[in-house]
C-alpha cells in the first residue's frame, strides 16, 4: 500500500521532518520508519541523544491525525503537543544509520483533545515508549487558502 | 543527609481550611475557595484554583512555622501545574480573534505560586518547582531536605493539584488538595546546637525548639522502604497526588513517630522516619 510523503502531511519542513516514511497505517494507529543520517538535525559526532525519540513520537501522532483526517473527508488539523507521560527511554543516543520504527497510536479522540500511546524500537528491540496529550484544532479555511 | 525539624504544617480542600479541621473530620461546608491571605489580592489576580490553594498552604506551614518569607528557600510541587491554564490559553489562541489573556499567559508557569510569593516578599532565596507524578510530594520533601542539608535555614515545601478533564488526568477525577510542611535545617535542644554545614544565608543562628509554638516534629529521609497504605485518605481524595502528603500531616499531628511513605500505594514506596525527640506527649 502506498502511503502519502510525510512532508504533505505535517506543516513541518526540511530539515525538521524527522520522519522518512509512513510504513503502515490502519484504524487509530500508525507506524513510521526513520533513519539517523549524518546530516539530520542534532546529531553530533555520529550520534544523537535518545530523547530525540520524543519528537519522532510527536511527528507521528501529526502523521496519525492528518491520515484519520483524510479517510474521513476532514480537513487538515494544527496540533499542540501540551503533555507527555511516562516517557521512557531505555538507550542513551541513537547513532548514524540506525532505522527506527516509530508507532503512535490514537486512544482518546476528545472534542479537542487526543491522546496517543507510542512506542519506538531498533532492530525489533524497544528503544523508547511514552504517552502524549496532544491539543488540535481544524486549520481555519482561510489559512489553508493563504498559508 | 540530616534530618529536619518541621515548625509548621499548612492544608486546605474543599470543606477544610487547616490541617486541624482536615484531622477533625468535621468539614465547614462555606469553605470553598482558599483564603490566601499570604499575599494581596491584586497579586493573585488571574490565577488558577491551583495556584491559590499552593499560595494557601505554603502561607499557612510559614505563618505557623515562624519562617520570614524573604529568606526562605520555596519548594512547590504540583503533577498537573497549570495545565488546565495552558489548554485554557491554547483555546483563546484558536478562537477567531485570537486574544490571550496576559494576566493568565503570566500565571501559567509552573512555578506560578513560588514566583508570586518570591515577588510579595522580595524574596531572593531559591525556589523551586517539581512535578514528578505520584511521587510529586516525595521529590519536593527530597529537594527541601537536600537544600536544607546544603544551606541550613528554612524552607517551605507545598504541593497542590485538581483534577483535570479526561484524558489529560487518568483514572477517576479527585478534589482539589493542598499540603504544605515549613522545615527547619537547625534548632537547639536543650542548648545544644546541630553543626552548620557551608555558608548560608539563613538565620544566623540555630533557633531553639522554643521558638516554635507549633512545633511538629522531625523527618529523615529514607531511601527506601515502609508502609505503604493509603487506607485512611478519603476517596474523593485518594486519587489527588498531593495526598501523597496525608499521611505523613496525619502523623506530624498526631504525634506518631515511625515510618511514614511518602508515595502512598507504591509497592516500593520512600518514605521518612517521623521522630519527636522532645517526647511524645503533646
Amino acid at each position: 500500500m502506498t502511503y502519502p510523503a510525510v512532508i504533505d502531511l505535517l506543516p513541518h519542513r526540511p530539515p525538521m521532518v524527522l520522519l522518512d516514511e509512513v510504513e503502515w497505517f490502519e484504524g487509530a494507529s500508525v507506524r513510521c520508519r526513520v533513519e539517523i543520517r549524518p546530516d539530520a538535525p542534532l546529531v553530533e559526532e555520529g550520534r544523537v541523544r535518545a530523547v530525540v525519540a520524543l519528537e519522532h513520537m510527536a511527528q507521528c501522532t501529526g502523521v496519525c491525525t492528518m491520515l484519520r483526517a483524510r479517510q474521513q473527508g476532514r480537513g487538515p488539523m494544527r496540533g499542540y503537543l501540551v503533555g507527555v507521560r511516562d516517557l521512557r527511554l531505555e538507550t542513551d543516543s541513537f547513532e548514524v544509520g540506525d532505522v527506527l520504527h516509530v508507532e503512535a497510536t490514537l486512544t482518546w479522540d476528545g472534542a479537542d483533545i487526543a491522546h496517543f500511546e507510542c512506542r519506538e524500537t531498533r532492530a525489533g528491540r524497544q528503544v523508547a515508549t511514552a504517552s502524549l496529550s496532544v491539543y488540535r484544532r481544524p486549520v481555519p479555511q482561510d489559512e489553508r487558502d493563504h498559508p | 543527609m540530616r534530618p529536619a525539624w518541621v515548625t509548621g504544617i499548612g492544608l486546605w480542600t474543599p470543606g477544610f481550611d487547616s490541617p486541624e479541621r482536615w484531622a477533625s473530620g468535621q468539614p465547614d461546608p462555606g469553605e470553598t475557595e482558599p483564603a490566601c491571605a499570604v499575599v494581596p489580592a491584586r497579586q493573585r489576580r488571574g490565577t488558577s484554583l491551583v495556584t491559590r490553594i499552593g499560595l494557601d498552604v505554603m502561607g499557612q506551614a510559614a505563618t505557623r512555622g515562624g519562617a520570614d518569607l524573604s529568606t526562605a528557600c520555596l519548594v512547590y510541587g504540583s503533577a498537573f501545574g497549570e495545565f488546565r491554564t495552558a489548554i485554557d490559553q491554547l483555546r483563546m489562541m484558536e478562537e477567531p480573534e485570537g486574544r490571550l489573556s496576559p494576566a493568565r499567559f503570566k500565571n501559567s508557569v509552573h512555578n506560578t505560586a513560588t514566583g508570586i510569593l518570591s515577588i510579595a516578599f522580595e524574596n531572593r532565596e531559591p525556589g523551586t518547582a517539581i512535578s514528578g507524578g505520584r511521587s510529586t510530594f516525595a521529590m519536593c520533601v527530597l529537594e527541601a531536605l537536600l537544600l536544607l542539608d546544603h544551606r541550613g535555614g528554612t524552607v517551605v515545601v507545598g504541593v497542590a493539584d485538581d483534577s483535570l478533564e479526561v484524558p489529560l488526568c487518568r483514572g477517576p477525577a479527585f478534589a482539589p488538595l493542598g499540603v504544605a510542611l515549613c522545615l527547619v535545617g537547625e534548632m537547639t535542644l536543650g542548648g545544644n546546637p546541630f553543626p552548620r554545614k557551608g555558608v548560608s544565608p539563613g538565620p544566623p543562628s540555630p533557633k531553639a525548639l522554643t521558638d516554635f509554638p507549633n512545633f511538629t516534629g522531625q523527618l529523615a529521609w529514607l531511601e527506601r522502604g515502609g508502609p505503604n497504605d493509603h487506607h485512611s485518605v478519603a476517596e474523593e481524595l485518594r486519587h489527588n497526588p498531593a495526598s501523597a502528603g496525608l499521611p505523613l500531616v496525619e502523623a506530624l499531628l498526631a504525634r506518631r513517630a515511625g515510618r511514614v511513605s511518602l508515595v502512598p500505594d507504591d509497592p516500593d514506596p520512600c518514605s521518612v522516619e517521623v521522630r519527636f525527640p522532645d517526647g511524645d506527649v503533646p
